[in-house]
C-alpha cells in the first residue's frame, strides 16, 4: 500500500487499514451508512408496495397515475439531489418554510437529524419509481383467480394481503431489496453531495461520500482506496448475507 | 335448508355490455344446477355474480334464505372451483386446503380432522406436504375440490374445473364430482361449455345464449322437448340435423333443393324441422323418406354414427345406427324419418312451435 503525500510515496503495509479502522470518524460513518440504507431501503420498498397495491386496484384512470409515478425514476441522482436541496433552500426553498411553518425548528443545514430526513426523503423519493415498476408488474403477475380464491377463502383484506399477495411477491421484494440496498450505499452519492455535503458535522456522510471526501477533497488517495476495498468487501458480505438467508424464504 | 334463489339477476357493466340478463331460477336443497352455453354467453359471470366475485347489477340472490347481493364472497358461505384451480402456490396441499378454515378461526384439531378427511376421500393423503407446483393436473384439481369441501359451504360453485384435463380424467373426475354431491348434499352450481358434462352431471340444465337463458329444465326435458332451435343444435352429439321446410302446393319440401317430400300442411310458408341422429331410421326403399349417400362412418363401438349427403344434393345428415348395420362409405342408404320425435320449429323466431305442422290426413278427416 502506498501512502500518498505530496508527490512521494511511501511502502506501508497495512497501515492504511488500521488507520481507517481505528478512526471514530470511519465507525460512525459505517453506522450512519448502515441506518441510512436501512431507512432508505424500507421506506422506498414499503411506500412503492403501498402505491402499487393501491393503483392496481384502481379500475379508472391507472394509466394516468402509473405514468406520474414512474416520471422520478427519469431524473438523474444528482438532478434530484438538485431539486431536493431546491426545495430545501433555506433562502427560498418551500418545503423548508413550510415544515416551519408548521411549528418545527427545521433547519438541516445545522441539525444532524434534519439533514438525514433531507436525504432520506430525497433518495427515498428517488427510488420510489422504480420499485413501484417493479412491485406493480408483480402484483399483475399474480394470477387474478388465485386472489378471487383468497377473497372467499379470507374475509380480511389486511390479512389476505400478508399471506397470500405478500409471499408471491417475494421474488419480487426480495430483488429489491437487493438493488435498494446497493443504491443506499452508492447511487446516493450525488444527492448528498446537491444536499448536505455529508454535514453538517459528517452527520450525513456515508461510506462512499467519505472516500470521495477523504480522496479528492482531503487528498488521502491511500486511506481512501483502503476505505473503497473495506466498502467492496462489506457490500459483498451484505449481499451474501440476503442471498443466504432471504433466499430460502423466497422460493414456492 | 341450502335453498339458492336467482331472481331477475342481471349484470351491466360500465360500458353499457349486457353479459346477463334477467335470469331467474329456484335452486332447491342439495340440487345440482349446470349452467350451459357457448363461451361469451355469460355463465360465467352469473357463477361469478353468485360467488360474490362480479357485482349484481340487478335483481336479488338469496342463498339460505337471506339476500346476500351486498356481501362480501367470504360472508356468502360459498367454496368455488375455478377452471385452472387457483391454488396458493407458496402453500402445501395442507395448508392450501387449511387456509379458509383457519382464516375462519376453527379450532386447530378440527381444521386438521376436516382436512385428512377430505383429503383421504380425494387421495391425496400421501400428497398433503407437497406444493400444487409437484403436482399433477389432475392432484391439482382433486386440492381444489379438498379446498372447497373442507369448507362444508351451503354451496359449490364449479367454474369449469375439468376443461384443463385430458378426456379420460374428465370423463372420472365428472364421475367423482356427482358422487360427492350426492354424498355430501350440498348445492351445487356448475358452469361448463361442454354439453356432454352438462347432460351427465345436472339435475336441472340452464342453457344460456347472448346473456339470456334459452331454456331451464332437466337434461331429459331439454333434449327431448328443445324449447328453441339454439338449444336443440347445443345439445346433443352429434348435433341435430335441421332442416328447411317449405309449403308446395302439393306437399312439404324439405332441405333448400327438396330433398323430401312430405305429406301434410304448414302453418305458414315455412318451418324448420329439427331430427336428432337416432330419429333417422333405416328402411325399405318404398316406404324411404329419402336416400343417404354415406361419406364417412365412424364406428363408436356400441353404436356407429353415419355422415353423408342426401342424394343429389348437398344437404348433410348424420345418422346413429345400430353396430350391426353392414355399412361402408359409399353406400346408399334409405332413411325414414321418426315422426313421433321431430322437432317443428318457426322459421323466423327459431322458437319450438308444434303447430306448425299439420298432418295431411287429419286435415282430410275434418
Amino acid at each position: 500500500m502506498e501512502d500518498a503525500f505530496g508527490l512521494s510515496s511511501e511502502f506501508v503495509g497495512l497501515r492504511n487499514f488500521t488507520d481507517v479502522l481505528e478512526d471514530p470518524e470511519y465507525v460512525s460513518t459505517v453506522l450512519f451508512t448502515l441506518f441510512f440504507s436501512a431507512l432508505v431501503t424500507f421506506f422506498s420498498l414499503s411506500l412503492a408496495l403501498l402505491l402499487a397495491v393501491q393503483v392496481n386496484e384502481v379500475l379508472t384512470g391507472a394509466g394516468v397515475y402509473k405514468t406520474f409515478l414512474m416520471w422520478a425514476y427519469a431524473i438523474a441522482p444528482p438532478a434530484a439531489g438538485l431539486v431536493g436541496s431546491l426545495l430545501f433552500s433555506p433562502l427560498m426553498g418551500d418545503l423548508y418554510n413550510g415544515i416551519n411553518a408548521l411549528g418545527f425548528d427545521f433547519n438541516h443545514t445545522r441539525d444532524g437529524s434534519d439533514a438525514i430526513f433531507v436525504v432520506v426523503l430525497i433518495s427515498v423519493w428517488k427510488q420510489l419509481s422504480i420499485n413501484f415498476i417493479f412491485f406493480l408488474s408483480g402484483l399483475q403477475g399474480i394470477p387474478a383467480s388465485v386472489q378471487e380464491a383468497a377473497r372467499i377463502d379470507c374475509p380480511g383484506s389486511i390479512k389476505r394481503f400478508w399471506t397470500v399477495t405478500f409471499p408471491l411477491l417475494a421474488p419480487t421484494t426480495f430483488f429489491l431489496l437487493v438493488i435498494n440496498t446497493t443504491y443506499a450505499f452508492f447511487e446516493t452519492f450525488g444527492v448528498i453531495d446537491l444536499t448536505t455535503r455529508g454535514g453538517p458535522a459528517g452527520s450525513t456522510t456515508t461510506l462512499v461520500y467519505k472516500i470521495y471526501q477523504d480522496g479528492f477533497l482531503g487528498a488521502d488517495l491511500g486511506g481512501s482506496a483502503a476505505q473503497s476495498v473495506i466498502l467492496m468487501l462489506f457490500v459483498i458480505c451484505l449481499t451474501i448475507i440476503q442471498f443466504r438467508y432471504v433466499d430460502k424464504k423466497v422460493h414456492y | 335448508m341450502s335453498r339458492v334463489v336467482i331472481d331477475g339477476l342481471g349484470k351491466t357493466y360500465a360500458n353499457g355490455v349486457e353479459a346477463v340478463k334477467n335470469i331467474s331460477i329456484d335452486i332447491a336443497d342439495g340440487e345440482l344446477v349446470v349452467v350451459v352455453g357457448p363461451s361469451g354467453c355469460g355463465k360465467s359471470t352469473l357463477l361469478r355474480m353468485i360467488a360474490g366475485l362480479e357485482s349484481i347489477t340487478s335483481g336479488d340472490l338469496w342463498i339460505k334464505d337471506q339476500r346476500v347481493n351486498d356481501r362480501e364472497p367470504a360472508y356468502r358461505d360459498i367454496a368455488m372451483v375455478f377452471q385452472n384451480y387457483a391454488l396458493y402456490p407458496h402453500m402445501t396441499v395442507f395448508d392450501n386446503m387449511a387456509y379458509g378454515l383457519k382464516n375462519r378461526k376453527l379450532a386447530k384439531a378440527e381444521i386438521e380432522k376436516r382436512v385428512k378427511e377430505a383429503a383421504k376421500t380425494l387421495e391425496l393423503s400421501q400428497l398433503l406436504d407437497r406444493k400444487p407446483g409437484q403436482l399433477s393436473g389432475g392432484q391439482r384439481q382433486r386440492v381444489a375440490m379438498g379446498r372447497a369441501i373442507v369448507r362444508k359451504p351451503e354451496v359449490f360453485l364449479f367454474d369449469e374445473p375439468l376443461s384443463n384435463l385430458d378426456a379420460r380424467l374428465r370423463g372420472q373426475m365428472r364421475l367423482e364430482i356427482k358422487k360427492l354431491q350426492r354424498r355430501l348434499k350440498t348445492t351445487a352450481i356448475y358452469v361448463t361449455h361442454d354439453q356432454i358434462e352438462a347432460m351427465t352431471l345436472a339435475d336441472r340444465l340452464i342453457v344460456m345464449n347472448n346473456g339470456m337463458p334459452e331454456q331451464i329444465g332437466t337434461p331429459d326435458e331439454l333434449y327431448s322437448n328443445p324449447s328453441s332451435l339454439f338449444v336443440a343444435g347445443f345439445l346433443g352429439s352429434p348435433s341435430i340435423n335441421l332442416l328447411k321446410a317449405t309449403q308446395l302446393a302439393d306437399g312439404i319440401a324439405l332441405g333448400h333443393s327438396q330433398i323430401a317430400t312430405l305429406s301434410g300442411k304448414l302453418d305458414g310458408d315455412s318451418a324448420i324441422l329439427g331430427i336428432r341422429a337416432e330419429d333417422l331410421r333405416l328402411c325399405s326403399k318404398e316406404d324411404a323418406d329419402l336416400i343417404l349417400s354415406v361419406e364417412l362412418v365412424e364406428r363408436l363401438g356400441s353404436e356407429l354414427l353415419a355422415v353423408g349427403v342426401v342424394k343429389g344434393s348437398n344437404e348433410r345428415l348424420s345418422v346413429r345406427l345400430d353396430k350391426s348395420a353392414q355399412i361402408d362409405e359409399g353406400h346408399e342408404l334409405p332413411l325414414e324419418i321418426n315422426r313421433d320425435h321431430w322437432h317443428w320449429f318457426d322459421a323466423d323466431t327459431g322458437l319450438r312451435n308444434v303447430d306448425c305442422y299439420r298432418e295431411a290426413i287429419s286435415e282430410a278427416v275434418i
